[in-house]
């Protein structure tokens, strides 16, 4: 009786397994004028700000199709990368992905993302049309791994009436550190109490860091040879400068405001708490929907008009699934989305810079804006820090030790010795293990 | 005869294994495929190079070597657990013990402060987490509002390295209505006539406590402590989402760099070896309680 229950059980089970894999086969077969899907995972969710005009950019590709058909799904930028860290090894990602340009070395190294040169130079893709900087940060032994999508690095914005309030002319931001520290201690406002009410300046306010001033100055965290620089003197100096401008108007008070601003999430030249902060370019969009008389300005350098600002870029990468027709069909869809076309608009429509220069300069709109002709300019004197194999955790080791000094729980140059130690031992672990 | 009655005996003792089994196998796979898998997969992980995307490679001993010699946040992130750990345990035992015995009087509206004590158990660690980030804030934090009346500058609980560390120790505190409620019941299981002969016999309040009430829980402290130890050594969400490890590693904790190795560096390997060490020092500690647990925990008709 059992047995017989069992078997028929069994085969059931069998006939409902073979029709499934009958479905599979008849899939892997390819109709005459099917289209070839791909998938593609991004970072704009429903209700996302910049989604629209993404959305509209798969819908004109799509279109434009007769073959491919891109299917899409938005995940928020915070899950975003731990659901891509599950899903390339159980070999559930998607075809495309919108990624991080200055870490596709890692997928590369790991060989799960297809190396595009082969690609670009077959259909004879420009590269040059991309910032030389995405060259720097994207390229390994002279192959791209993804083509770049949007991006950019940091400029100075300022509270035009906070200028006039304190006697500064709004048309003239300052132009070099030092200028930035004497208008700063012109913007500062305190209260009767001595709390302060306005910040003039804080180095580490808006989106900045550390790695900014490095990069500012043209110095460097490793060499060509990526041996670790971390304390150098000149880094040393430049942290010094950082932890002064972190602490002068009063360590406890500007802590507790970086804490209420991280608290809230609101960003504090935003919400009218300082006068001046870096920030990245793409908060063009957030500045241009707020209510603050704002300018921008190039990020001040040690002398006037020699400044570096760090940036970074998304890209468009092509995972490798085995499926040439899908490789095919993806890299048809990652030139249409980095084309000059889809980027320009992107740019305009989203007040978010594109990393293709030929689409940035050709456009009219960008043209005729003084806030993007500061971009343009800003986009020149872009620079990365490229992805360390040998230590891609050096940036968690040197962090701790800068909160440390501006916490003058450490003096800068023993905070960088402690931080080039940590890095030079993280190295050699790496090495033990590979 | 007799041997024909036995077969049939251990059929039905058969039949009813297997049956046992059929009832316990949603379980038995449950623990199978999610508990015993991933400790095994792990245990091999843990003497290998493994990046999640690349295939493991086989490096034997060499990541425990690398923890223990050449790993300062090792050290850091375990002597910041312990602190950790040896603070709020036995915190959080009193303060359980305290409200459990503030419950155990006959008061009005007791069902309702007991409701009120359990109900940030429930919440999810990371509501309370950012709940209390608006409590600790320096500014306008509630706690630091409410100091200013006494005319006390309070500090920056969780941006200053001082007070991190203790500040996450005070919230630990939010939680104790979950054993709080394994005290009450062990509190009505103190027999009536105890406090009666102790009372004949002249015993204050204290002298009750200590010799009657105390004695007559140890074995709910004793469960207490071992799942507090067990649960302080893996002592993350706060941090993570509160401090995020910082100021300068105050708060820094093993689970913490455990999850910094795996999910932010892609090491694995690495990873697996530090949730062994740790799962090796659990069962040492709770061993240890287990030994000396005949010395001070009574249990009843012994």
């Amino acid at each position: 009786m059992l047995n017989k229950r069992m078997t028929s059980l069994f085969l059931a089970g069998a006939m409902v397994l073979s029709t499934a894999m009958a479905g599979c086969n008849a899939a892997e077969v390819k109709a005459e004028g099917e289209k070839t899907t791909i998938t593609y995972w991004h970072i704009f969710p429903e209700g996302d700000a910049f989604k629209p005009v993404h959305d509209e950019l798969i819908k004109r590709f799509n279109e434009s199709q007769d073959e491919i058909y891109v299917e899409d799904l938005g995940i928020s930028f915070f899950d975003f990368l731990s659901k891509m860290d599950t899903a390339i090894p159980a070999g559930t990602g998607p075809d495309v992905a919108f990624m991080d340009l200055t870490d596709s070395l890692r997928r590369a190294e790991a060989g799960v993302i297809v190396n595009l040169t082969p690609y670009i130079e077959r259909d004879g893709v420009d590269m040059n049309q991309f910032y030389s900087w995405t060259h720097d940060a994207g390229t390994y032994n002279g192959d791209w791994y993804g083509l770049p999508y949007s991006g950019g690095g940091r400029f100075l914005v300022y509270n035009k009436d906070m200028f006039e309030e304190a006697g500064l002319d709004p048309e003239q931001p300052p132009k070099t550190l030092a200028e930035l520290e004497e208008y700063a201690d012109k913007l500062t406002k305190l209260t009767d109490d001595g709390e302060i009410e306005v910040l003039g300046f804080h180095p580490s306010l808006g989106n900045v860091s550390f790695r900014d001033y490095v990069l500012n100055r043209g110095d460097v965290f490793f060499d060509e040879a990526h041996t670790p620089l971390i304390n150098s003197p000149e880094n040393v100096e430049t942290l010094e400068w950082y932890v002064n401008m972190t602490n002068k108007y009063g360590a406890k008070q500007v802590q507790s405001l970086k804490a209420a601003s991280s608290t809230t999430g609101i960003d504090p030249f935003l919400a009218g708490f300082v006068a001046m902060e870096v920030n990245v370019v793409d908060f063009y969009k957030k500045l241009s929907e707020s209510d603050i008389n704002y300018g921008v300005a190039p990020m001040p350098g040690i002398n006037e008009g020699e400044y570096a600002t760090q940036g970074g870029s998304f890209d468009l990468e092509i995972f490798d699934h085995g499926d040439q027709d899908k490789i095919e069909a993806a890299w048809e869809f990652l030139k249409f989305m980095t084309g000059e076309e889809s980027q320009q608009y992107w740019a305009v429509e989203n007040k978010w810079p594109s990393t293709n220069q030929k689409a940035m300069e050709s456009s009219e709109e960008i043209k005729s804006d003084p806030v993007w002709q500061v971009i343009l300019e800003t986009m020149e004197a872009t620079k990365v820090t490229k992805y360390e194999s040998t230590a891609p955790n050096w940036w968690n080791l040197l962090a701790p030790e800068l909160e440390a000094a501006q916490l003058e729980q450490k003096t800068p140059q023993q905070a960088l010795d402690d931080a080039q130690s940590a890095i030079e031992t993280a190295i050699e672990n790496n090495e033990a293990l590979n | 005869m007799s041997s024909n009655k036995k077969g049939q005996s251990t059929k039905i003792k058969r039949r009813e294994n297997l049956t046992g089994y059929a009832f316990a196998s949603p379980w038995l796979l449950g623990f199978l495929v999610f508990t015993l898998y991933p400790m095994c997969s792990s245990l091999y992980y843990s003497f290998t190079n493994y990046n999640t995307m690349k295939a493991p490679k086989w490096v034997g001993l060499r990541n425990y070597i690398i923890i223990f010699t050449s790993d300062p946040l090792f050290w850091k992130s375990l002597w910041n657990t312990i602190y950790y750990a040896v603070l709020s345990v036995p915190l959080g035992i009193a303060a359980g013990v305290l409200i459990a015995l503030l419950l155990n009087q006959k008061v009005k509206g007791m069902r309702f402060f007991r409701t009120i004590f359990y109900l940030p158990t429930v919440v999810s660690s990371v509501a309370v987490s950012l709940l209390w980030m608006w409590i600790l804030e320096p500014n306008f934090g509630l706690l630091n509002n409410f100091l200013k009346n006494f005319g006390i500058i309070g500090p920056g609980w969780l941006t200053d390295p001082a007070w991190s560390k203790n500040s996450l120790i005070l919230m630990s505190l939010w939680t104790v209505g979950g054993g709080m409620l394994i005290y009450l019941a062990a509190l009505q299981d103190v027999p009536e006539s105890l406090y009666e002969a102790a009372t004949i016999d002249g015993a204050g309040a204290f002298t009750k406590f200590f010799k009657i009430t105390l004695p007559m829980i140890t074995p709910t402290l004793f469960y207490n402590l071992i799942t507090g130890i067990i649960g302080g050594l893996q002592v993350f969400s706060q941090a993570f989402i509160m401090t995020n490890g910082g100021p300068s590693y105050s708060t820094y904790f093993y689970g913490y760099h455990l999850y910094n190795k795996a999910f932010t560096e892609y090491q694995m390997g690495y990873a697996s070896a530090l949730a062994w060490i740790l799962l090796v020092m659990t069962l040492g500690l709770s061993l240890i309680v287990f030994k000396t647990s005949n010395k001070w925990v009574y249990y009843e008709g012994k």
